[in-house]
């Protein structure tokens, strides 16, 4: 009798069930009509947005958003939960609940799973309707009742303003019939990736005057490595200090009043230093691939799979060209260093003299107690027709959730956030700003041009100068980004080993590839 | 020989008090003799023999066990600054000559232990609060427990005292139970907690994991060694089942329940998984907002945390002391009622 | 009637224990107590064939709470998993309505945006047990090649990790038992000395393990090792052998799971009657026979339940791997930070992917059928070798 009725119980929880999914997947389409009724008065209303950013970020993002608060009278709920991963989890694992926020970052893989759970919303719409929107209301932001002021809503947004690069990993998600993409989210936060040098070290007159110089290629760095490794062995420095005026000294105390340190290698033996740290494996690779003309993954556009193609020769002599820069002892990468993600805290004790890593991230790099100057210069490349470096961030998307207030309140804060104040966002945390009107705007300028500040607020401008002016497309520079799928993240964590597999365990190339095709099967065609 | 009295043995394994369990006459060493000095002699020393072995054996291992905790509280110790430097030199030393050339400040140093209880971001004002995470793990802790006690005896009492259809088979179903990973159902649990809304309250910490299989199995064992007798008997006098369990059942198996309610107590402490997946946000109730996280949360943001006051190794570990320390105090002022408790139930079939 | 009970029972407390031995029982009690016996007493009843009716009912009702919470949060997510085991490309949908796994498919089905629908089938099944994360690259490279790059596989690694550090961790801690139960004075402070480990934290012991095994002259354990003339070693970084990295893991293990085990083998060497002992120790035996013959067989009932927790526990072995590499949840060591792997290890890294739930879900139960298969062994192995 218990056996029938927990069968009985059974199938009836799954009828419900089952009728419960049918009921509720009535009428769920997105479709293309566009029903939001954008003359909606949005004062008062309140929106969530979930990050991944840390504590630093939360507090300069917070700024932006109380002015967007004060300036359109909506208030915005930030959550951050603590990196992107953490992000991503909690919000495929609220879709089917619908406790997701309104709005949020994240990278085009991430937009990849929300598009398939169908909870973000296509901002098409949004752009084109956008001038529906009343130029001017009466009342004051906080206000609506209030008949002395006048309240103007924001300007219409402008595509063309922003930097092409940044709109395309977010045309790339989803596809119209006819090709074309949708859109799916907006820039927000953007990055690159830079090399920080021990400036002391490359403008001292004995390191000169050795023939160093700051490389440009890679064909530059392995001589130059050399060069410098020939020249801290010539002068017999390791184990001791080297000053400035190109003596070794026994330690710190016996130097001469007046002649400052160039390298403490007192605790560095030969073998120790390495003259370039690389941060981001993943992006050694996937960059290093661009750059010796190959490449790395590939989308289906009617399934919307993606697809890996980096087992070809170019991958190889890249590869190899790295591998003899590392078996000479002239790159390091975090592995070496033991440890997991970055070598800064390496580069800060002169256990390298090069580090390339995220631009938003070049403080990191800054000595304790100034003990040398830095500054940033672009990442060295292969040849003059693929001078690629990669270009990260995430971007601002909205999802299906509350009415047409939430949603137009939504979008106004995506607006805001991408490009209206976009230059102050970017002049606070390091990022680059998305548009050109960002860019130029009076808070950037000022951000780039002035001089002085601390050692942060230095080598950060040195960043983004590198940003501005060194990475144009008149340059020959190109900024690439990959298209994003479902699984382009299981890739590139997958890939992020496959240095430390040639250099560490002396792997050949063709072997690891070969290894990565048969643990990726998902993605091979 | 003279005869010799017998030894009282203690009571082996009876459940109840009060009543000594007579053995039969053990043999005792004096007992024992021998028919020369020399058999005497060689019987003593292979006794001492024996006893410097066994010591020496326990020594060994028991230095093993100990050695990860004295060095663990050795570092929360040292200067951060300091054995940053040693650990990337590859150096290992208690008291570096480099660190007394450069700095004057003594190697050893409670800053660590200040890290922990004060941190605040300097730009962000976000804080790492380990007292409050105290606070939020003791009331999890013991409301979690109680519940767990309420529906374990209850289980363990419907399982060891009355006959129902089906009882075995659903004892079976909840044994096999035990041997499921928890993976296959921390997602969908999760999903489950959040169309409740129990996401971020304490409720979900709570109420999930509340029910232990284990611990109803544990206790059924102690239930079922209660004579049946004594049922009959509060039966006369007219003891309705709940009233047995109560009154009677309870008290004997007290031990086994105290043990059941430390050890359950002492599992949430380390609680990690599923606290950081659920609850480890701003909780908001009537009267205030704060943070939920755990212990085991905190320690895991200290050490995921980048910020440079707190990305110091001894810092980390100091946390990692601040977690353990109150576990173990409360182990060794428990330590004997553990101990009594299992012996009393044992798991005898 | 009712004043009257209360007014007696102080009164009966002490007695009530009286009733326990028919010795003291004058003959009215006796003849009283069969009678009410015969007709009241569930045991014999029931061999009549006849149910109290109120017992099943109070039966139910003790049972009611723990059954709610365990079926909502333990047998419900067991099978909505097994169902989504099931479902090839399956993904939480916006309004389903929550973690139902039949419903989400059929939102899926109707409302999927671009990239595939799903669908039933044992796709997810046959994808991890061809998968050479799971199982190892020995299709594609071959036995020798394999075993020297170490990539044998989540599912090896954990049978490795099982086969090595429970045996030795029951080993060990049956002979500390053994050696604990025979001595008297400091017998309390081994005890805690022993029952150390499992106050400590797995996260916050990792990070110990982390120091003490750090590479080069600096590490405590290569000091130790460089007493005996033995060259330092790497031990847990990216360039440690496999081989190394498990003594480890094995070491780890051994620490943190030997406390419960001498807790419970101390409880049943303590409930072994003493007069076994003494009668071996008349006849003549040697220690080792005693200990052969006397001691572990009837310590078997106790061998076996630590025998089966302890296989169960260490197939769900994660926590400590991650806890020595520790560069986050999902590393497992080696340069691929895939070296030791184990099942749940995978089944974690899988979960990480929104539309690869349903394969994490067939991993699971992958899992689950394997523990279960080595439980019914050992208990199939109990029924000649446990006495109780």
């Amino acid at each position: 009798m218990k056996k029938k009725t927990s069968v009985k119980m059974l199938s009836a929880a799954a009828l419900i069930a089952i009728c419960g999914g049918v009921i509720a997947s009535c009428g769920e389409t997105i479709n293309d009509n566009f029903t939001v009724d954008m003359t909606v008065d949005t004062r008062g209303a309140t929106i969530t947005m979930w990050t991944g950013f840390g504590a630093t970020v939360t507090s300069q993002l917070q700024t932006v958003l109380d002015e967007f608060s004060a300036a359109t009278g909506i208030t915005v709920t930030h959550e951050g939960k603590g990196g992107y991963d953490n992000l991503q989890k909690a919000i495929n694992l609220s879709a089917s609940t619908g406790t997701y926020p309104n709005v949020a970052v994240g990278y085009p893989d991430h937009f990849a799973g929300y598009i398939d759970s169908n909870i973000q919303l296509r901002l098409d719409g949004f752009i084109a309707h956008d001038g529906e929107i009343p130029t001017t209301r009466t009342g004051s932001a906080t206000d609506a009742a209030d008949a002395t002021s006048t309240f103007t809503e924001l300007a219409p947004i402008d595509m063309s303003d922003y930097y092409s690069d940044y709109l395309v990993e977010n045309q790339t998600l989803e596809y119209k019939e006819d090709g074309t993409g949708y859109t799916l989210g907006l820039p927000f936060n953007k990055s690159t990736e830079v090399m920080v040098y021990n400036k002391t070290f490359f403008d001292n007159a004995v390191v000169k005057a050795a023939g160093i110089a700051l490389p440009t290629t890679w064909d530059e760095v392995k001589t130059q490595s050399a060069l410098i490794l020939s020249f801290i062995k010539g002068k017999a420095a390791y184990g001791k200090v080297l000053g400035a005026d190109g003596n070794v000294y026994a330690s710190t105390s016996a130097l001469p009043s007046g002649t400052d340190v160039l390298l403490d290698l007192s605790a560095i033996s030969e073998g120790g230093l390495y003259p370039l740290s690389y941060d981001s494996q993943s992006n050694f690779f996937i960059t290093g691939v661009r750059q010796w003309g190959g490449t790395y993954t590939e989308v289906d556009k009617s399934t919307l799979r993606g697809y890996i193609a980096f087992q070809n020769q170019n991958t190889y002599d890249a590869l190899n060209a790295f591998n003899d820069i590392y078996q000479a002892n002239g790159l390091g990468i975090p592995q070496t260093f033991g440890e997991a993600s970055y070598c800064s805290a390496h580069f800060k004790i002169y256990q390298s003299l090069m580090n390339i890593g995220s631009s938003a991230g070049v403080s990191n790099c800054i000595p304790s107690g100034s003990a040398f100057e830095t500054a940033c210069a672009p990442i060295p490349y292969h040849d003059a027709t693929n001078q690629y470096v990669i270009s990260q961030g995430t971007n601002l998307c909205m999802f299906d959730k509350g009415g047409d207030v939430e949603k137009v309140a939504s979008w106004k804060l995506l607006k805001y956030l991408s490009q209206i104040n976009n230059g102050e966002f970017a002049t606070l945390s390091g990022y680059y700003p998305t548009c050109k009107s960002a860019y130029n705007s009076s808070v950037y300028q000022e951000f780039i041009t002035s001089t002085g500040g601390s050692a942060v607020d230095k080598l950060n401008r040195s960043a983004a100068v590198v940003n501005g002016s060194v990475y144009t497309s008149e340059n020959g520079w190109h900024k690439f980004v990959d298209p994003g799928f479902n699984g382009s993240s299981t890739i590139r964590t997958s890939i992020g080993t496959v240095t430390a597999q040639v250099f560490i365990d002396k792997t050949s190339p063709e072997d690891v590839i070969a290894a990565k095709y048969a643990e990726l099967t998902d993605y091979v065609r | 020989m003279t005869a010799k009295t017998v030894k009282q043995q203690p009571a082996v394994a009876s459940p109840v008090r009060n009543v000594p369990v007579v053995k039969a006459a053990a043999a005792h060493e004096s007992d024992m003799y021998f028919a020369t000095p020399a058999q005497l002699r060689q019987y003593k020393t292979k006794t001492i023999a024996r006893t410097v072995i066994l010591y020496t054996f326990l020594s060994l291992l028991g230095l093993f066990m100990i050695v990860p905790f004295v060095f663990m509280i050795i570092t929360a110790f040292r200067d951060p600054d300091c054995y940053d430097y040693d650990v990337a030199t590859k150096v290992f030393n208690l008291v570096p000559a480099w660190w007394n050339e450069h700095f004057a400040t003594s190697n050893y140093t409670l800053s660590n232990f200040i890290t922990v209880f004060t941190y605040q971001n300097p730009v962000s004002g976000a804080t790492i609060n380990f007292g409050l995470y105290y606070l939020n793990t003791i009331y999890v802790s013991v409301v979690g427990t109680i519940f767990t006690l309420i529906t374990s005896i209850l289980a363990a009492f419907a399982f060891a005292r009355c006959e129902f259809k089906g009882k075995n088979l659903l004892f079976t179903i909840l044994l096999a139970t035990m041997m499921i990973p928890g993976e296959m159902m921390v997602i969908t649990n999760f999903q489950t907690v959040k169309s409740f809304t129990w996401e971020n309250t304490y409720a979900a910490l709570i109420f999930v994991h509340g029910v232990s299989v284990f611990y109803i199995f544990y206790l059924r064992q102690t239930f079922q060694q209660i004579p049946n007798e004594l049922f009959l008997a509060a039966k006369v006098d007219g003891y309705g089942h709940f009233r047995y369990l109560w009154r009677v059942m309870i008290p004997i198996a007290s031990p086994t329940i105290v043990t059941i309610a430390i050890l359950s107590l002492m599992g949430s402490w380390n609680a990690y998984v599923w606290p950081n997946l659920v609850a480890s946000g701003t909780f908001h109730s009537i009267s205030g907002s704060w943070n939920m996280a755990l212990v085991s949360n905190g320690l895991m943001s200290l050490f995921t945390n980048s910020d440079t006051g707190l990305s110091h190794d001894t810092v980390r570990i100091a946390g990692s002391v601040v977690v353990t320390a109150p576990l173990f105090v409360f182990f060794l002022i428990f330590r004997k009622f553990i101990m009594r408790g299992v012996s009393r139930s044992g798991i005898k079939g | 009637m009712a004043s009257t009970l209360t007014k007696e029972m102080p009164a009966k407390k002490e007695e009530r224990f009286s009733f326990s031995y028919a010795e003291n029982l004058s003959a009215e009690e006796t003849v009283k107590q069969a009678a009410y016996r015969r007709t009241h007493d569930t045991l014999t009843v029931k061999r009549a064939g006849r149910f109290h009716v109120g017992e099943t009912g109070k039966a139910w009702i003790a049972l009611i709470p723990a059954l709610i919470f365990l079926i909502m949060f333990m047998i419900y997510p067991i099978i909505n998993t097994f169902i989504m085991s099931f479902m090839v490309d399956f993904k939480f949908m916006k309004g389903s309505g929550g973690s139902f796994a039949i419903s989400n498919f059929i939102v899926a089905i109707n409302t999927a945006r671009g990239s595939s629908r799903p669908y039933i089938g044992f796709d997810n099944y046959l994808k991890v047990l061809t998968d050479s994360e799971f199982i190892g690259t020995w299709a594609t490279t071959g036995w020798a090649a394999t075993w020297e790059a170490g990539t044998i596989g989540a599912f090896f690694n954990t049978i490795i990790i099982v086969a090595i550090s429970v045996p030795l961790t029951i080993v060990i801690g049956l002979l500390i038992s053994v050696c604990l139960h025979s001595i008297k004075p400091l017998q309390g402070f081994f005890q805690t000395v022993f029952f150390l480990p499992y106050v400590t934290n797995a996260i916050a012991l990792g990070m110990v393990f982390k120091i003490i095994f750090t590479d080069g002259d600096a590490g405590l354990f290569n000091a130790f090792l460089s007493l005996f003339g033995i060259p330092a070693q790497a031990w847990l970084s990216v360039v440690a052998s496999k081989w190394n990295m498990l003594f480890v893991i094995t070491i780890y293990s051994i620490w943190n799971g030997i406390a419960f085990k001498i807790l419970v083998f101390m409880s049943g060497l303590s409930s072994i009657d003493n007069q076994y002992y003494d009668a071996a120790k008349i006849d003549g035996a040697s220690r080792s026979t005693i200990f052969r013959r006397i001691t572990v067989p009837l310590l078997s009932p106790q061998i076996l339940y630590i025998t089966i927790t302890s296989f169960i526990g260490a197939f769900k072995a994660y926590a400590q791997i991650i806890a020595l590499f520790g560069a986050g949840a999902y590393d497992f060591g080696g340069t691929t930070a895939k070296n030791w792997e184990t099942v749940v290890g995978y089944i974690y890294v899988v979960m990480q992917d929104q539309t690869k739930q349903g394969r994490a879900a067939a991993a699971s139960f992958i899992l689950l059928v394997v523990i279960l298969l080595i439980t019914l062994v050992q208990m199939a192995v109990s029924k000649k070798k446990v006495v109780y």
